[in-house]
């Protein structure tokens, strides 16, 4: 559904009338530009690549080669299995599944709720939604970890070194919720009022009218959580500290710290950590520029 | 118990926004009251060693280690976010350009923004390296001195500085090239006819038009760099001598090395009420 999401883009047929006669020499600076721009934006992520299928002497020979002459792919296997990046790989994939559920479920619903039912008190409640979106994730660490380790009615430790305390921070956030509400409110209310006469009660409106109606958002908000909670370092380092729970961030981390110089496994390790998130771009690209865009624009107003 | 429509109706509601409602307040609100209530305390691993009162303000405010790191940060802030958001700007111009290929440029620029914090940074730890990094390898072969980009103090801050803004680019590109975009053409066809070069228009077009964005990108890179912990990790574990021990490096340092939570909760107020303060006074300038 999301990668069918159409671009817009500009006719083809002029375009290529107007650039040929604009052949340049700005025109060609500009390429220039752009070419130089993609080098240092894109070199160092080649450079991991060309390193992770190096043999380890390969990696001190001087002059560096970008791509070895033959690739070695086993240093991917040993850094999947001897160096535990499964492990690693399964935990963030629990992590970022069950979060991205959460969001989209808890987060929707709440859109829902502020953007189309009355209640007392829906004004102020929606602005301590905005007011979490406020809080920079960095100033929560200290008090989250006591709470998570101080978790009533659990052992010492408390939710600390568990998928639950990893997760529920961020089971939903004021951005899933919010997105919800701004795009809703961009949607005719006559669909949802005309099944509500039809005497659909607000589970059945929810469920049956606005879950299809809502699905780019939802989208959006499913790949941001992904996003997110995939590449995410600071909380998953405080919260974990069993090597079985690591998510790959945190293995990468600490894998780093015990191969200082096997710079090839190393770069495996960092591959691996990429490669789901490079995937879920090519697979849905124009919402990512759909999302980014929506935010500036819709700051603006 | 008969309940009357409206008051079911709202329940239902309540329903609704209750879950997310109650994880919020929960995981983000209460966490700063309960931050205010340790500073208060000598809190380590075990528990409270008892109400200190304003002490742990007190040592904040003469900690020197504490101030250095919200210069480093500060320092770390103003660079990233002024090569970064310049970069962005400058590359949004051209790939807004109507010409072949731009879209696959834009696509592809944004790349480093999907790959972690930490993976980029551990990919710059590789290239910074000193003996076999490609950077000095370049250096090396053009007869320079090989640069201690992240084992000398003086050199270390520049270096995240770099990962910094290298990322800031990709991440801030499509915003901007979204506000380009949005700006009113006939604008430009008017200055157009008036004579106005390319520099002029940028100047007295693009950049009013945009400012909403570039304060909201600004933002957004000064809260960010108050995040900032993955590339030091990777990098420099906020060495040498302390020359990249940013805030948030040092609240782990306190509360997670030497075990002083209440003391960690207290710069950890300083820091909330500092970057409250930063976004109101950027929203603030907005509005005038």
């Amino acid at each position: 559904m999301a990668a069918t999401a159409v671009r817009p883009r500009v006719a083809a047929v002029p375009v290529r009338a107007r650039s040929r006669r604009r052949f340049t020499p700005q025109t060609i600076a500009v390429y220039a530009i752009a070419v130089l721009a993609l080098v240092i934006l894109l070199g160092p992520l080649v450079w991991m690549f060309g390193t992770a299928l190096k043999e380890r002497t390969e990696v001190f020979t001087w002059p560096p080669s970008i791509f070895p002459k033959h690739a070695h792919w086993d240093n991917f296997i040993q850094a999947w299995s001897g160096a535990h990046f499964s492990r690693y790989f399964l935990n963030s994939a629990i992590v970022t599944l069950v979060s991205v559920a959460s969001n989209v479920l808890l987060g929707s619903m709440a859109g829902y709720g502020f953007g189309r039912l009355r209640f007392p008190g829906r004004n102020f409640l929606f602005l301590v939604v905005m007011v979490t979106l406020m809080v920079p994730n960095a100033v929560l660490i200290v008090p989250l970890f006591l709470m998570m380790k101080n978790v009533p009615f659990t052992d010492p430790g408390g939710w600390l070194n568990t998928y639950q305390g990893v997760i529920l921070p961020t089971a939903v956030t004021g951005f899933s919720v919010f997105l919800m509400r701004q795009f809703l409110q961009g949607i005719p209310r006559e669909l949802d009022q005309a099944a509500a006469v039809d005497g659909a009660n607000l589970y059945q409106v929810f469920w049956h009218v606005i879950l299809p109606l809502t699905r780019p958002v939802l989208a959006i908000i499913a790949v941001f959580t992904a996003l997110s909670r995939w590449n995410d370092y600071l909380w998953p380092l405080v919260a974990i500290r069993d090597p079985d729970l690591y998510t790959v961030q945190i293995g990468l981390k600490y894998f780093v710290g015990q191969h200082v110089t096997e710079w090839n496994l190393l770069m495996a390790g960092a591959v691996i950590a990429a490669v789901p998130m490079l995937i879920v771009y090519v697979l849905f690209q124009p919402l990512f520029e759909q999302s980014l865009s929506n935010l500036g624009t819709g700051l603006n107003e | 118990m008969v309940l009357s429509p409206r008051v079911r109706r709202h329940l239902g509601a309540y329903l609704f926004i209750g879950p997310a409602l109650f994880l919020l307040v929960l995981f983000n609100i209460w966490p700063a009251v309960y931050t205010a209530w340790l500073s208060l305390q000598d809190y380590g691993i075990l528990g409270s060693n008892g109400f200190v009162g304003l002490r742990n303000y007190v040592h904040v405010m003469g900690d020197s280690l504490f101030w250095h790191s919200l210069l480093v940060t500060s320092i770390y802030a103003a660079g990233s976010a002024a090569l970064g958001l310049a970069g962005a700007l400058g590359l949004a111009v051209l790939v807004t350009r109507r010409l072949p290929f731009m879209g696959w440029f834009r696509v592809l620029y944004f790349v480093p923004s999907v790959t972690s914090l930490f993976v980029n940074a551990t990919i710059f730890s590789w290239m910074m390296d000193y003996n076999l990094g490609l950077f000095n390898y370049w250096l090396t072969s053009l007869h320079w001195q090989r640069i201690p980009w992240v084992q000398q103090a003086s050199w270390a801050l520049f270096s995240i500085i770099l990962v910094g803004a290298w990322g800031g680019v990709s991440y801030n590109l499509p915003i901007y090239a979204a506000a380009l975009g949005s700006v009113n053409r006939d604008l430009y066809e008017a200055a157009g006819l008036d004579g106005a070069n390319g520099w002029q228009k940028f100047w007295s077009i693009t950049l009013p038009a945009i400012a909403p964005i570039t304060r909201y990108t600004v933002i957004l890179a000064i809260i960010g760099s108050f995040q900032l912990i993955a590339s030091i990790d990777a990098l420099t574990g906020g060495g040498p001598e302390n020359a990249t021990m940013v805030t948030i490096k040092y609240i782990w340092t306190q509360g997670w090395e030497f075990l002083h939570f209440g003391y960690a909760s207290a710069i950890t107020l300083f820091l909330l009420v500092f970057l409250l303060v930063v976004t109101w006074l950027q929203l603030r300038s907005g509005r005038e």
